[in-house]
């Protein structure tokens, strides 16, 4: 079979594999499915390996990438989007009214749904969840979500209305109802102090699956909820997962969990680093190389650095660096050379690929006029002062330090020194926000909305450069307030243009998250941020 | 037919390619019930006829040639499988030093009943009554406290009387007993040596007695078999040998055994006759020296009012068992240990008072040799600059004129010049004692005190060394303090002697005083003790 | 005897506030603070401001004496407060790792024990010269073989190649083989050179001569005395070795994924989870002090001659 069809599944597109929702169904059947004709059987345990133990589960922090593996199976949200289309499409809201100025958002609920508890998932819920979401709750230590802004209060209109009010314009919030943080939790749920919903043990949702058993850092199981029939109405599989249960067992080692994989005892691992797809290609598993939609992975420099400050030295900097190389070097195939500031599947995303390609003459020059001269060491000085800069090996990124020493390299071309600097994370977390201890950081965000972009460099949200630029700030917020989305996209557009031509950013590779996958599962699909969902999961194999 | 025919006898010892011959063609009889003495200095090839005989030579060890005929068959191809049955059942040992020969982990009466279990003779019940019966019998009192304890709540003497009831659990036709009392004071050996007669005689087992000592070989055996070299020299009736040695070497022996040979006492020295000693004509003065340590609540006092005095250029010893409180004493006197209360005053110098140069100063007057050479020299230095090492600390000379005074130092004490290079190992027990005396002369120091200086050396080297230090005192004036526990050696060197006990000086006076009409009770004792005494009286 | 247990036990309450300090004063000296590193996490999006609450919340913002004694105080009433990372109380946590830890490391302990007696009883009385020079260099290999590069070697060649034992899955047992085999292994070591060295000089004393003597076999001498006077300085060794246990499981349980307080402290530290790791510290104290103890007072069991001495201080 099927590796010749696997494979130009594979080049067609990664996008095709992860498709879900009413029309993509079929394709994304016939992607995943790829020369298995048959029907989804119902039954089966499904192991699951996960690089890292989850960490806190209250769900506007959950982000973390071994949180969703979790997550996204105990919960549902409002709306669901499609990681094709990027389209919101119902989920536990049926329908929905947006005012003109995106200040007010009234949702209509589905009925019916309950949590695993046995209490309904109605208006007040719902409310109760965002508005611990939009405003947090001190006495609860419990901080606010990033993916909603402006948020004033909820009002329930009937048992299945709920309405939201914004004191400023709001456009992200349809997409922020649709995101991992957003999973609506029983009332008690959200009721417990930060502490108590970081445990798994509490969250308490209404998703097709629910906690069977734990121990702690090693295992969770999960089983499916016999009476789950609120899929989002896109899906052509309603009722019930297939799967029975679903071992969730956290393998730190990478080449333990790639090698319980092509050994039989593992379904389905996340986190397969670049130099092992080969590996588990060879033994007839799958690799699934999920785009997360976001800003790309990139170095991110900070113009508020003595060295930093000079835009020509930044610009210096972008054009020295071949991410090209990187890619070709380190990674590979499922890892795509970054064309912008974004990635080619978010909102909004612009085609910068003319201005970030790599022109060592052009870096050298710029430094040249910037007054930097080289030494007798081949590193450029200026008044006494080298330019030397340095940066620390970031710890959520793959394969960070090998990425950072080869573009160490390429900038000695240009007579630029890089330190690349490993560190604990108190060391890097003290550091990070001091621009000259920390001249620039290498890092990305994933979420399938335009407002990434000003999670990623708004002075209020993540600021990854410690931003003294009042326009990039204004820049932010004037696309957080627009309601239309062409003109949102096209705001998205400038600002990509404007960072790069500030030279903020050097944007290396789209980072996906890449999965394996035995031939034997059938109907993989993710969220559009990579994050796997087993709703659709089912298992040839007759023995698991 | 004998008990024990030892035919023919060669041993070997295998380090690598090297082999080293120990026992040559030797040739030796036991008859049932006789004691037979095998009699050599360290070398000799005595102690690994035993173990060849027991079947115990250590892994590189192995019989290359002869028999060893046991009651008419020959053992000495036997596996040490085979040798079980043999070993405790019919050859019975007791070994050389009964601090370290008893398992300290096990108590008595397992270890002495151990013989009986190994041979399967009796259930648990019948073994711990024999084993009260053979506690009694080698004279222990309270036996069944003694069954319970460990061998470290025993003194010495009573270890060795432990391990004798061991190897005598099943009477054995044959005892081997290596050096059985060479680690025990005079008194206790002679009580120990009076033991092994008794059983032998109630029993009698015949007695395989591996000793240094010719003055115990000549009080208690009946043969004497003389190694040397690993070949026996000459062997005969114990009386025969010791009447008419046939051998040069035996000759030798007998001559320089200072029990067998008493030489003449010393002449009691005229005082010298130099300024000093005019002035001071007592180079150690010790007064109420006493020493006290503390042992949980209980003090407990090791030197109790101890007083001498010793005349310049003369030799004082002081004598005693182990536990008497000499080397205590002594230590007092170089300054090693602080006394409790008390006086030691060294050519009018409050020795007690001393503190940091002039501290200093005393060591480079008062030296001290201690027993074992080997201990206290290093052994990664050269002979050289071992001999130089106090020259160095009281920077006395330089280079150039340390190593002529080494040389001449050398010369001294009779060593070759080629000593000057070698490292400490590769000299003999006499030799190495040689260095020793000679780094202590280095500083040209008034007193020398000699810690048990020749106990350790055979009788041939020990009279080597005694002549040496009769030498040097004739020709430099030295001050001698001898503590040891050997009266026989005491006798030859000392001018004046004090008797120590538990802590106190039960008698003083001179060598020829003391030995002769000894005043008190356990000078008597002591003297009585003394190996070879018999035979002396006898020849 | 009451008196010296009485002894060790407030030298091991000195021992364990002595570690206590030393934990929390490194631990404030380490740069930056779990507050930090999980709330700057960019992933929450939260500005300087909205940390600088949580960490009034948190009641870090107080002066270090304040919060050592409010500190001690918990610690001292069995609260060891919360897990920053995951919010759960660090008793919970220590709780949950420790049986899975107690499992591996006593597990790995005796297995441990076992290859080092093996080795070294087998190179003390085997006959072939090669065989011991070759039994004799096993420990020094063990030593230096990595516990995380062993650990990988043997799930690749047991689990994955010969397919003998599941890391993933499986029962209990089936689960415990290899981490075991991994933290025993490194750990025989020191334990298998010591034992063949004192085995070797109990060997050499004059009392096994004399028990030979007495016609007792190769066996009787082994077991009934060389054996127990062996043990010794061994288990000295073996109190000592407790302080590799605990590293080893850090390894172990992250290659084997298996959780349990190694991998608590790897991921206490990751993200300096000051709460976990003091715990974890007075913890591991606790457990080091107890061992040592134990072997403090096992040695007049073994040795009647330490018994006089134990005697005489009481």
């Amino acid at each position: 079979m099927p590796r010749t069809r696997l494979r130009s599944t594979l080049r067609a597109g990664v996008a095709a594999l992860a498709t879900i929702g009413l029309l993509a169904a079929c394709s994304a059947n016939a992607a995943s499915d790829a020369g298995d004709a048959g029907q989804p059987v119902y039954g089966g345990t499904l192991t699951y390996l996960e690089h890292q133990p989850p960490s806190c589960l209250y769900l506007p922090a959950a982000g973390f990438y071994p949180n969703g593996g979790v997550l996204n199976q105990l919960t549902d949200k409002l709306t669901w989007q499609d990681p094709k289309t990027l389209k919101i499409e119902p989920w536990i809201a049926k329908s929905w009214e947006i005012n003109a100025d995106a200040t007010e958002y009234t949702f209509h609920l589905r009925d019916g749904v309950t949590f695993s508890d046995g209490s309904p998932l109605d208006a007040e819920t719902v409310a109760a969840n965002f508005d611990v979401y939009g405003l947090g709750n001190k006495e609860l230590k419990l901080p606010v979500a990033e993916f909603v802004n402006n948020y004033a209060r909820s009002e329930v209109i009937d048992k299945s209305t709920v309405k939201f009010h914004f004191n400023k314009p709001s456009p992200g919030f349809l997409q922020g109802t649709s995101v991992i943080g957003a999973g609506l939790v029983s009332k008690k749920t959200i009721s417990l102090p930060y502490e108590e919903q970081c445990q798994l043990k509490n969250v308490v949702g209404s998703g097709p699956f629910t906690v069977a058993n734990q121990v702690v850092d090693k295992e969770i199981d999960l089983v499916a909820r016999k009476d789950y029939s609120w899929a989002p109405p896109s899906f052509a599989h309603q009722g019930r997962a297939y799967l029975d249960k679903i071992k969730i067992i956290v393998t730190p080692e990478d080449n333990v969990r790639v090698g319980a994989l092509t050994s039989g005892q593992a379904d389905y691992v996340r986190y397969v680093q670049a130099y092992d797809e080969a590996t588990v290609k060879a033994a007839g598993y799958r690799i699934y190389a999920e785009p997360t939609r976001g800003v790309n992975n990139g170095l991110y420099l900070r113009p508020a650095n003595s060295i930093l400050q000079d835009v020509n030295v930044r610009k210096a900097l972008q054009a020295g660096t071949d991410a090209k190389e990187v890619v070709e070097t380190l990674f590979t195939d499922s890892y795509p050379v970054a064309t912008s500031v974004l990635s080619k599947l978010a909102a909004g995303y612009v085609d910068l690929s003319a201005q970030l390609g790599y022109d060592p003459a052009k870096a050298n020059s710029l430094l040249d006029q910037a007054g930097w001269v080289r030494g007798a060491d081949g590193i450029r000085e200026k008044g006494g002062r080298k330019l030397q800069l340095s940066v620390f090996v970031s710890g959520p990124q793959p394969l960070s330090k090998q990425t950072l020493e080869l573009v160490a390299q390429q900038w000695t071309k240009i007579g630029v020194k890089l330190d690349v600097r490993q560190a604990d994370s108190g060391t890097q977390a003290a550091a990070l926000k001091d621009a000259e201890k920390t001249p620039l950081v290498h890092s990305m965000v994933g979420r399938a909305d335009q407002d990434v972009i000003k999670s990623q460099f708004h002075t209020r949200n993540r600021d990854v450069l410690l931003s003294n630029d009042a326009q990039l700030d204004r820049l932010l917020e004037e696309q957080s307030a627009l309601v239309d989305a062409n003109a949102r996209n096209a705001k998205v557009a400038e600002i990509q243009r404007y960072v790069v031509d500030q030279g903020y950013a050097i944007p290396l590779f789209e980072e996906p998250q890449v999965y394996g996958a035995a031939p034997y599962v059938h109907g993989v699909s993710f969220e559009a941020v990579a994050r796997p969902s087993f709703y659709d999961v089912w298992l040839s194999k007759k023995d698991k | 037919m004998s008990l024990l025919e030892v035919r023919d006898l060669t041993v070997a010892y295998r380090t690598g390619n090297q082999v080293h011959q120990a026992v040559s063609g030797i040739s030796f009889t036991v008859e049932p019930g006789e004691v037979v003495a095998v009699v050599g200095e360290s070398g000799s090839g005595k102690s690994t006829t035993a173990h060849a005989i027991i079947g115990l030579l250590p892994g590189n060890g192995s019989v290359d040639s002869g028999q060893i005929l046991l009651g008419g068959t020959d053992i000495a191809g036997w596996s040490s499988k085979r040798l079980e049955s043999v070993r405790g059942a019919q050859i019975g040992l007791i070994p050389q030093d009964p601090t370290s020969s008893l398992n300290p982990v096990k108590t008595i009466g397992a270890q002495i009943g151990e013989t009986l279990r190994i041979h399967k003779r009796g259930d648990r019940r019948t073994i711990a009554r024999q084993v009260i019966e053979l506690l009694t019998r080698v004279g222990l009192s309270d036996p069944e406290m003694r069954a319970r304890q460990y061998p470290h709540e025993l003194s010495g003497g009573m270890r060795q009387r432990v391990l004798i009831a061991g190897a005598i659990a099943l009477r054995p036709r044959l005892i081997i007993a290596d050096e059985p009392t060479s680690a025990l004071d005079v008194t206790v050996q002679r009580r120990i040596l009076d033991l092994i007669d008794d059983l032998r005689r109630e029993f009698g087992t015949a007695v395989l007695l591996v000793t240094h000592d010719l003055g115990v070989a000549a009080d208690r055996s009946d043969r004497l078999v003389v190694m040397r070299n690993g070949q026996v020299e000459e062997q005969g009736t114990t009386r025969a040998v010791l009447a008419g040695p046939q051998a040069d070497y035996t000759r030798k022996l007998l001559q320089d055994a200072p029990s067998l040979t008493p030489r003449r006492f010393r002449d009691a020295r005229p005082p010298a006759h130099t300024p000093a000693a005019d002035e001071q004509p007592s180079a150690i003065t010790v007064r109420d020296l006493v020493k006290e340590y503390r042992i949980g609540r209980k003090p407990f006092r090791a030197v109790d009012g101890v007083s001498f005095e010793v005349r310049r250029g003369t030799t004082h010893a002081l004598v005693g068992e182990s536990g008497s409180g000499k080397t205590t004493t002594a230590r007092m006197i170089v300054r090693f240990a602080t006394p409790t209360s008390g006086s030691v005053t060294i050519d009018g110098t409050d020795v007690a008072r001393l503190r940091g140069e002039a501290l200093r100063r005393f060591r480079r007057r008062v030296q001290l040799v201690y027993q074992n050479p080997a201990g206290s020299l290093d052994p990664r230095e050269s002979v050289g600059d071992i001999v130089a090492e106090p020259l160095r600390n009281f920077r006395l000379a330089d280079r150039a004129g340390r190593s002529k005074r080494v040389r001449e130092l050398l010369d001294r004490v009779a060593l070759p010049q080629a000593a000057y290079d070698r490292r400490p190992r590769e000299l003999s027990g006499g030799q190495r004692q040689r260095v020793a005396i000679a780094r202590a002369l280095a500083v040209d120091p008034e007193v020398i005190v000699l810690d048990e200086a020749v106990s350790a050396l055979d009788v041939t080297v020990q009279a080597q060394i005694l002549d040496l230090l009769d030498g040097l005192q004739r020709d430099l004036g030295l001050t001698y303090l001898f503590i040891s526990h050997d009266l026989a050696v005491v006798r030859q060197i000392s001018d004046t002697v004090s008797v120590m006990r538990k802590g106190r000086i039960v008698e003083t006076g001179t060598t020829q005083q003391v030995f002769h009409a000894p005043q008190h009770a356990y000078t008597g004792e002591l003297l009585a003790a003394v190996p070879g005494a018999g035979a002396e009286q006898a020849a | 005897m009451t008196r010296y247990l009485a002894l060790r036990v407030g030298q091991a309450v000195l021992v364990l506030w002595a570690a206590f300090t030393a934990g929390f004063v490194l631990l404030q000296l380490l740069p930056g603070d779990s507050i930090l590193i999980k709330f700057q996490n960019p992933e929450l999006g939260l500005s300087p401001d909205q940390i600088a609450e949580i960490r009034r919340l948190y009641g870090s913002d107080a002066p270090a004496i304040v919060r050592y004694v409010h500190t001690l105080l918990g610690f001292l009433h069995g609260d060891f407060g919360y897990s920053i990372d995951t919010g759960t109380p660090v008793l919970d946590r220590l709780a949950e790792g420790l049986p899975a830890t107690a499992k591996l490391a006593t597990l790995g302990f005796l297995v441990a024990v076992l290859i080092a007696v093996t080795i070294a009883f087998v190179s003390s009385y085997s006959r072939f010269a090669w065989i011991r020079g070759a039994l004799l260099a096993l420990p020094s290999l063990f030593v230096s073989v990595p516990t995380f590069w062993l650990g990988i070697v043997l799930i690749q060649v047991f689990s994955f190649q010969l397919k003998l034992v599941p890391v993933i899955g499986g029962t209990g047992f089936e689960q415990l083989i290899l981490p075991v085999l991994t933290l025993a292994v490194p750990i025989s070591a020191p334990l298998a050179q010591v034992l063949a060295r004192s085995l070797d000089q109990v060997q050499a004393q004059p009392f096994v001569a004399v028990v030979a003597a007495k016609g007792a076999s190769q066996r009787w001498i082994l077991w009934r005395h060389v054996a127990r006077n062996a043990l010794l300085p061994t288990l000295t060794i073996a109190g000592v070795t407790f302080g590799e246990l605990i590293a080893g499981s850090v390894v172990t349980e992250t290659v084997f994924g298996r959780n349990g307080i190694g991998r608590l402290t790897e991921q206490a530290v990751a993200v300096q989870d000051t709460p976990v790791m003091l715990a974890i510290v007075v913890l591991s104290a606790t457990v080091f002090v107890l061992v040592n103890l134990v072997v403090d007072l096992l040695y007049p069991v073994l040795d009647p001659r330490l018994a006089a001495k134990v005697g005489v201080t009481a």
